[in-house]
């Protein structure tokens, strides 16, 4: 049987730093890096700190709770436009934001004696919001307009030993051997 | 040169270790919102020549407070790191 065992940041360099010290030989690491705009991240759950980047076109009460558009503005990554007072995040439904925050799961995974050991995170697109002139039915104005910046390729690495190989995978599927 | 990884949870602020870094020569280069275990944290990487340094610590009012360090550098910059996390 095989278990696939789930670990932190610092678990995962750790225990790959132990199995090099040991001298299990090579050591290769399948990382799979894939892009969802599935609206797992909205602004409503966001944490104040991160919330405040979205301020200057957006308001809620406190988190958890609904969220507004402050000022018309252009979502330039969904190509919408949301007038002022739009509910974007509400409350009531949280699983299910208008405003989705696009991000990248990455993936980091190695298989030692049959069992898989894998770290995990969601590395979220950057928001930048800036005034600029834009067509809005039929109308030229100046308008709020928010962008998400892709993250930097090297936030998609861990500080893992470069004697470590980094396999960048598709796709993983488990098959079981039987005998 | 002769790199090493060491990666640690600590409840050293991470200001302090910022400081460290900085009179170590490294310059923060990226840094990135991550959601990991159910949390969302800032992660920063800084970097020096071959050697990088990221640290990822919790948003929001968090406590106890444990950023993780991660390193990839020098025996010597692990221990002048190490220092501050005592």
């Amino acid at each position: 049987m095989t278990s696939v065992y789930e670990c932190n940041e610092q678990q995962f360099i750790e225990n790959i730093s132990r199995l090099l010290r040991s001298g299990v030989g090579k050591i290769i690491v399948n990382r799979r890096i894939t892009l969802y705009d599935d609206h797992r991240y909205g602004l409503s759950i966001l944490p104040e700190e991160e919330f405040m980047k979205y301020s200057s076109i957006c308001e809620r009460k406190g988190i958890k709770k609904s969220v507004y558009a402050k000022v018309p503005f252009v979502d330039e990554f969904h190509d919408r436009f949301y007038d002022a007072k739009t509910i974007l995040h509400s409350s009531s439904n949280l699983p299910s934001p208008r405003l989705s925050i696009p991000y990248y799961r990455v993936e980091h995974s190695f298989s030692l004696w049959g069992n898989s050991y894998v770290y995990s995170f969601d590395l979220l697109f950057e928001p930048s919001i800036r005034i600029g002139k834009r067509s809005i039915r039929n109308k030229q104005m100046l308008i709020h307009t928010l962008s998400f910046n892709q993250p930097s390729e090297r936030m998609f690495e861990i500080n893992i030993p470069k004697e470590v190989i980094v396999l960048d995978v598709k796709k993983m599927q488990r098959s079981v051997d039987s005998y | 040169m002769r790199l090493r990884s060491k990666s640690i949870a600590v409840l050293t602020p991470v200001e302090s270790i910022e400081a460290q870094l900085k009179n170590l020569g490294f310059i923060r280069e990226y840094e990135a919102t991550v959601v990991s275990d159910g949390k969302f944290w800032r992660r920063v990487l800084f970097t020096k020549d071959c050697e990088s340094v990221s640290i990822s610590e919790e948003i929001g009012y968090a406590y106890p407070k444990d950023p993780i360090i991660s390193m990839y550098a020098t025996d010597t910059t692990i221990d002048k790191i190490s220092e501050v996390l005592r």
